[in-house]
């Protein structure tokens, strides 16, 4: 199963490397989105993580891991937070979600589920947006 | 990129095709070298997790809603 791994689960690899990309229930082929690597390089505070941010985007690009969001991406998360709106979810909370919501929807792009700790958020963004989203095994 | 060789490999005939399939691709040999690309990749990539600097440890991005889950702070 392809998987859209989001930043604070590359934070955790980054801290502490994983055995493998297991998945609950399969394995996972991790693919590397450039909304995440946003939200990397955002926080890089040396010139040894930035080198390394780097180094993250090159392997993945050369690999062909690296997701860019398509047009249709991009139209899909404003209908979704358009929805998400409706539901009376504030301003605040509505540009936090941002990131996330364009993460699913180009997981929903690319057949791909999100990866994530977080999966009390996605799953709101999943009433609306049909995008599969799994935990760390 | 490594040399070609030709193998007889003993597989499960469904197993590929089903593959094939999923995979999108045209031929059974493109099935086999995309399986081992995503090894070598992911190989690779477990090898550059194990060398990420260790301020790693207490990264968090600005952009980031939550804090990852191991620097989150208990609460009093």
């Amino acid at each position: 199963m392809r998987v859209l791994p989001d930043t604070n689960v590359w934070i955790g690899w980054f801290g502490r490397a994983p055995e493998d990309f297991a998945l609950e229930g399969g394995r996972g082929r991790p693919f590397l989105a450039t909304i995440t690597l946003q939200e990397l390089w955002a926080g890089v505070r040396s010139v040894a993580e930035r080198a390394y941010c780097d180094r993250i985007y090159r392997q993945a690009r050369s690999a062909g891991r690296l997701i860019n969001p398509p047009v249709a991406s991009w139209i899909i998360a404003g209908q979704t937070l358009g929805v998400l709106a409706r539901r009376e979810l504030g301003a605040a909370r509505l540009r936090a979600l941002r990131n996330d919501v364009l993460l699913a929807a180009t997981a929903w792009a690319y057949d791909a589920a999100v990866m994530t700790h977080n999966r009390a958020d996605f799953a709101k963004i999943a009433e609306v947006l049909p995008v599969q989203v799994v935990g760390l095994a | 990129m490594g040399r070609k060789v030709r193998k007889t490999l003993n597989i499960d005939a469904e197993k590929l095709k089903r593959a094939r399939e999923y995979l999108g691709v045209d031929t059974e040999t493109e099935v086999i070298d995309q399986l081992l690309d995503d090894c070598e990749f992911e190989r690779e990539l477990l090898q550059l997790l194990r060398e990420a600097p260790p301020s790693f440890k207490t990264f968090r991005s600005p952009l980031t809603r939550r804090p990852p889950p191991r620097v989150r702070r208990r609460r009093r």
